[in-house]
């Protein structure tokens, strides 16, 4: 019961913190939203100076966020240690060896 | 798979996607697509030909050595980024792209970086389908 009760709670608190945070973004379309900022027009027109990079979805995503992308590479490793850890079978061993 | 026409049609087929992939990796700082795009169809064509041809698949591209390609990978990958990242540069390709405009080569790192994402996502994709696979036989 205590449990019950325990989780329900959390997610309740989990959802208004989430709810809230909704609430705060800027409306859908709006001119001065904080997204649209001199960042966009730097990475438009000075993305090929910088970097060298013609395809400037790949100078962002490598050189401007690149740090970005090594955590992003990090967390798809992961998922693969861990999905390897927990199915792999280990050689020879069939399901009820392991069952047993 | 036991089907015939699948594994003679599949010996074409598979090495064009492994070239398409490559193209789309190593062009990822001059046209559309970059180290995501690429690693993952180079991972549909290792699944396709682990598919077809699982037991040639196995003896070439073990876990052991899919494993190890991702790590050297994300190994290059970490270490390139974070000398440019203590040496404070942003500019990767900018003497390069001097000497060679609009060429492969006049990315300067971002090549490798490219490569190197390719290597991670088409292993990562790999290794978990072909363990998904064993598990359905």
């Amino acid at each position: 019961m205590f449990r019950v009760a325990s989780s329900v709670i959390l997610t309740l608190i989990l959802i208004m913190v989430l709810l809230t945070g909704v609430t705060e973004l800027p409306q859908f379309g709006l001119a001065d939203a904080p997204p649209h900022n001199e960042v966009m027009e730097k990475y438009n027109s000075e993305s090929v100076e910088d970097t060298g990079s013609y395809n400037v979805v790949s100078a962002i995503v490598l050189d401007y966020r690149g740090f970005d992308t090594l955590i992003e590479a990090t967390v798809l490793f992961c998922a693969a240690i861990i999905i390897i850890v927990s199915l792999k079978k280990p050689e020879g061993e069939s399901d009820e060896e392991l069952n047993t | 798979m036991k089907s015939l026409i699948l594994k003679e049609v599949n010996r074409f087929t598979v090495i064009l996607i492994y070239m398409f992939g490559i193209y789309i990796i190593l062009h990822g700082h001059l046209s559309p697509g970059g180290g995501f795009a690429g690693g993952t169809i180079i991972s549909a064509g290792l699944i396709l030909y682990h598919m077809v041809y699982p037991e040639r698949s196995n003896r070439v591209l073990s876990d052991d050595t899919v494993m190890k390609a991702i790590c050297g990978a994300l190994l290059v990958y970490g270490s390139i980024k974070s000398y440019h990242i203590l040496h404070g540069i942003l500019v990767t390709g900018h003497h390069a792209k001097e000497m060679a405009p609009y060429s492969i080569a006049g990315g300067g790192t971002l090549l490798i970086l490219n490569t190197c994402v390719g290597i991670i996502v088409a292993g990562t994709f790999f290794s978990v389908t072909k363990l998904f696979l064993k598990g359905d036989q």
